[in-house]
């Protein structure tokens, strides 16, 4: 389980989100919100990208303030838009992302072969289109045995085999390493396999679980 | 041309401030008047001599080429291209005016010139001056022009780069390296350039008379706060371009090697200088300690890039500030170990409170 405790992020002075109190068990989770909302930004706090206050911990006690490095090895997160420098290859990133995460280099072989980025494994990032990318930041959201993966807009650009591949993969990491899988989008998930376990909206820079009625 | 202003301009000269004042700050801090006047009345006696500052020219010509090109490429700025909807003649117009302001600094110096000329009447000189002058323009605004009408250009891997990187993978503190070379290459070759004539000048005092450590130390105050431009870009890189970076599992001390090791490959060249050209007298423990108080002064910026979000005109700052404390502290003979061990220690303290709390805004 993973609980987010008096969660707030502001920049100079301005508050963008607050979570007074969250609980998420194993399962997949929508957030929605406007564009601006702070979906992007609650994420990249989550995942320990940018500082926030309050904090999130997980039901053994790793959390993102007192152990930054235990809880960096349980988190993943795949970017809407990924930037990656354009001389380095997917080869470089994996590998180098591969070692941090401690994975097997047959794990990171696998989900290479998943997305079709072992197509063009060894040419620079500069040579992609930004399917490709996508694709490549995805592959790396599932390296390692993360206990929560955050995927931000994981279906923009993606073609439909590799959507597919997704589904499995977040079904496949659910059942297997009960990770919880948060992802923001815009299209309506409803549409596609994803089973969601709750929704939640940001209003008034607070979010809260979705209620359509 | 409102448009065109913000982007090629203004972010032109914001980019460049630190070089900027680097380039006041050694034009009117150690040189007199007379001396600008003298080296100017050096550079028109003859075209042949002329081609020293227009040599200088081409290279910042070159800086203004590559900053023009990385800004086409941006994904921000696509919206450029509508450029190519006006009449030629105005494209031409809009080019050369951008051009000729990123190109003020070198206007200036060249009417500087031109009037020294005038006045001890070489007209071959004036003349040599102008067509330089015109040909620069031309070349920026023709590249400009051809950038924006060539939008999506091919990228092509040349055979040894798919070679390369089919059989090997890149070292993480290589990254940085490759970027450097690849998008600042006029401020690597300009900042290396700058520490290897100080080296060379100061060390080539030792041979003219009798020196302690000190006026090496003051040598390399300069030569690191030199290199504050590549720390400044290598923590943009960091935060900007490996933003992901920070998510990662690794261990402070892994981390900590890899940013050490980085550093130390961007004073490599430094280090190289001042083995080759350390003064006979000064013996092996000086030589060592001086390498260390380099890399110290260049890891306490590094830190102070961490401690606070900086942009680069106020780490400049910062670190002129800095650089006056050590030369004074230098000169009162403070032994140079001890201001390495505590530039050192203050820049790891700094880094590892601030690296997870710090958030980065500037760009560059």
């Amino acid at each position: 389980m993973l609980k987010v405790i008096n969660f707030s992020k502001s920049f100079s002075g301005e508050l963008i989100i607050s979570v007074p109190m969250l609980e998420l068990q194993p399962g997949t989770y929508w957030i929605k919100g406007e564009n601006g909302a702070g979906k992007t930004t609650f994420f990249k706090s989550l995942s320990g990208l940018i500082p926030c206050a309050g904090d999130v911990k997980f039901s053994d006690g790793i959390s993102l303030t007192r152990s930054p490095i235990r809880y960096r090895e349980r988190v993943n997160y795949g970017e809407a838009e990924p930037l990656y420098p354009g001389f380095l290859t997917a080869k470089d990133l994996i590998r180098f992302v591969g070692k941090a995460r401690n994975t097997a280099p047959h794990q990171q072989d696998l989900l290479m072969k998943k997305f079709g980025i072992d197509e063009y494994f060894e040419k620079p990032c500069a040579t992609y289109s930004s399917g490709m990318l996508k694709k490549l930041s995805l592959a790396i959201a599932f390296l390692g045995s993360p206990k929560l993966i955050i995927l931000d807009e994981p279906l923009i650009t993606l073609d439909e085999n590799a959507q597919k591949n997704l589904v499995g993969l977040i079904d496949e990491y659910i059942d297997k390493h009960e990770a919880i899988v948060l992802l923001s989008s815009h299209q309506f998930l409803e549409n596609t396999k994803i089973q969601i376990n709750q929704s939640f909206t940001i209003k008034n820079k607070t979010l809260t679980a979705f209620n359509p009625t | 041309m409102k448009v065109l202003l913000p982007v090629f301009v203004r972010e032109f000269y914001l980019t460049h401030t630190g070089f900027f004042l680097l380039v006041i700050a050694f034009a009117g801090g150690f040189m007199r008047s007379y001396d600008h006047i003298a080296l100017g009345e050096f550079f028109i006696s003859s075209p042949l001599v002329l081609v020293i500052p227009i040599v200088f020219w081409f290279l910042y010509n070159l800086k203004v080429i590559n900053f023009n090109g990385e800004k086409i490429r941006q994904n921000e700025n696509e919206f450029i291209f509508c450029f190519m909807l006006f009449p030629v003649s105005r494209q031409w117009w809009m080019a050369i005016r951008v051009v000729l302001i990123q190109l003020l600094p070198v206007f200036v110096y060249g009417l500087f010139l031109s009037l020294l000329a005038w006045k001890h009447e070489m007209m071959n000189s004036i003349i040599v001056i102008l067509i330089a002058l015109k040909i620069l323009v031309i070349i920026s605004a023709y590249h400009l022009l051809w950038s924006l009408h060539h939008p999506n250009y091919e990228k092509k891997v040349s055979f040894i780069s798919r070679f390369l990187n089919l059989q090997f993978k890149k070292a993480f503190p290589l990254f940085f390296i490759e970027w450097m070379t690849r998008h600042e290459f006029a401020m690597l070759l300009g900042t290396k350039s700058f520490s290897a004539l100080t080296i060379l000048g100061i060390t080539a005092l030792y041979k003219t008379d009798i020196y302690d450590l000190r006026l090496l130390s003051i040598g390399i105050i300069i030569v690191s706060v030199g290199n504050t431009g590549l720390l400044h870009a290598m923590h943009h890189f960091e935060n900007f371009h490996l933003s992901w970076l920070k998510g990662l599992p690794l261990p402070f001390l892994k981390r900590i090697f890899y940013s050490l090791l980085t550093i130390v490959i961007i004073l490599l060249p430094e280090m190289v200088f001042l083995i080759q050209r350390f003064p006979a007298g000064q013996g092996l423990y000086n030589l060592a300690i001086s390498a260390f108080f380099l890399f110290s002064i260049a890891f306490l910026i590094y830190g102070l890039l961490y401690a606070k979000d900086r942009n680069q005109q106020e780490i400049m700052t910062l670190v002129f500030y800095c650089g006056i404390g050590w030369f004074v502290l230098v000169l009162f003979d403070v032994p140079i170990l001890l201001l390495g061990i505590l530039n050192a220690l203050v820049g790891l303290a700094l880094w590892k409170k601030f690296y997870y709390s710090f958030e980065y805004v500037s760009r560059k």
